[in-house]
């Protein structure tokens, strides 16, 4: 019997994170409760924010425009795969300490992530949109250089 | 209660919410509640609030916690999680709650609602003791499950037949029935593998949560491949049992595994849990 495959947390362990904090969890329901509906918004806004967010992370934000999908796409499941060999990272410790969080931050600090997302809902969604649709990696690779634009010529 | 104009910002006026973010419900420990120094959202420092045989999580905010900034509500929402498994470590296995749950009414109400509660809080940390969370999701691959599909079923075996001597209109009907075929097989295929799963799931953890196939937050464009998720409440040996099955399955039909924990167990807290009773939130504004 080989090891068994441990359980870790990869790269996109962010998307549990939000599932299991703003899906899950008590719920209390009393009129002691500050604003329950709002929680629900949050947690729609939020995952559109992410889903683009992680997109771009998850691909480096490093592509040159016209890098084929497909093949990014499978090296992104083959990444997923490889999380599952037994042998590595038995990061099994509930200590809290997300690796990705840090690259995930230097990715964010450097790019225009948060950039594109300032315009509020409408404009999450419609990353989250182009994020679903094709040419997002193109996209998301222009994302530094034409927020800085963006902002600077005035986007309103 | 919440009077019209409670969107005025006038921070006096919200303060007298007096209000408790709360993070989860533990056995209370006063040795552990002694030492105890664990900081939450945006640094908050966390304090604990017992009643009975049970103790609170929580740090004095009013308002909810909002942003349209990603990083800003990433960042909230890795706070409250490891603030959760930082509380999970010393006290044991905790009652989550869910990110953004605030009640008015301070410390006192926050007793109220533990000691109403008392039961129901009681039997989930019960039955979560030494347990915590795993994620469990099995993505196959379409291609490998077509090829292995196709070479199994007659049906396919008969249509390439005819679609080998077909002219090209018949040609073109042919594979549309083709296609259809392979696709009402990949989705039986999904079915029963789910089931399995499943079923071995439940054979060797605590409890099982079926997710359904797709996560809220997609982080691809499309799944590439048929799926299935569940969420298992697992000891360290069920963990392990469960890391051993995984391993069997993990080349079948070109499945790939993702196995996360341990989490603080969102999926298996109580699903609500009652009002305080009547002891009002106070004053009003």
């Amino acid at each position: 019997m080989p090891d068994p495959v441990r359980p870790g947390r990869d790269s996109d362990s962010l998307a549990d994170v939000v599932e299991l904090l703003l899906d899950k969890g008590v719920v209390i329901n009393a009129d002691i409760v500050v604003s329950v509906g709002e929680t629900e918004l949050l947690g729609i806004k939020l995952r559109a924010a992410i889903a683009s967010f992680e997109t771009a992370s998850e691909y480096g934000l490093e592509f040159p425009s016209g890098t084929d999908m497909e093949a990014v796409e499978a090296a992104s499941d083959r990444r997923r795969e490889r999380s599952v060999t037994p042998a590595a990272n038995p990061e099994l410790s509930p200590s809290g300490d997300f690796a990705e969080r840090d690259e995930a931050s230097a990715v964010s600090d450097g790019d225009g992530g948060d950039g594109t997302n300032d315009g509020g809902d409408g404009d999450q969604r419609s990353d989250r949109e182009s994020a679903n649709g094709d040419g997002d990696v193109s996209e998301t690779s222009k994302e530094g250089e034409a927020t800085e634009a963006e902002t600077d010529g005035g986007g309103e | 209660m919440s009077s019209d104009d409670s969107g005025g910002g006038d921070e006096s006026a919200s303060s007298t919410r007096n209000g408790r973010y709360l993070y989860c419900v533990v056995r209370r420990d006063d040795d552990a509640a002694a030492s105890f120094d664990v900081s939450g959202v945006d640094g908050a420092p966390l304090t604990l609030v017992s009643a009975g045989g049970l103790s609170a999580v929580v740090h004095d905010r009013d308002e909810p916690y909002e942003s349209d900034e990603t990083t800003q509500v990433r960042d909230w929402l890795y706070d409250h999680q490891s603030a959760v498994e930082r509380v999970g470590e010393t006290f044991g296995t905790p009652v989550p709650f869910r990110f953004d749950t605030i009640v008015r009414g301070g410390d006192e109400a926050v007793r109220a609602w533990l000691d109403a509660n008392a039961e129901t809080l009681n039997e989930a940390l019960t039955a979560l003791d030494g347990r915590w969370e795993y994620r469990v999701e099995v993505e196959w691959d379409r291609e490998a499950l077509v090829d292995r599909l196709t070479e199994d079923d007659e049906r396919l075996a008969e249509l390439d037949d005819r679609l080998a001597d077909a002219s090209e209109g018949t040609a073109f009907l042919v594979e549309k029935q083709y296609d259809r075929r392979v696709s009402e097989l990949v989705t039986e295929r999904r079915r029963t593998r789910s089931a399995s799963l499943d079923e071995e799931l439940r054979r060797r953890t605590a409890e099982v949560v079926e997710l359904g196939d797709a996560p809220q937050t997609p982080l691809t464009e499309t799944p590439s491949g048929p799926t299935a998720r569940f969420a298992v409440l697992a000891d360290d040996d069920e963990r392990d049992a469960v890391g051993s099955y995984l391993d069997t399955i993990a080349d079948e039909d070109g499945a790939s595994v993702r196995y996360t924990g341990p989490w603080p167990p969102y999926t298996f807290a109580p699903d609500a849990c009652a009002p305080t009773g009547e002891d009002g939130p106070g004053p009003a504004e």
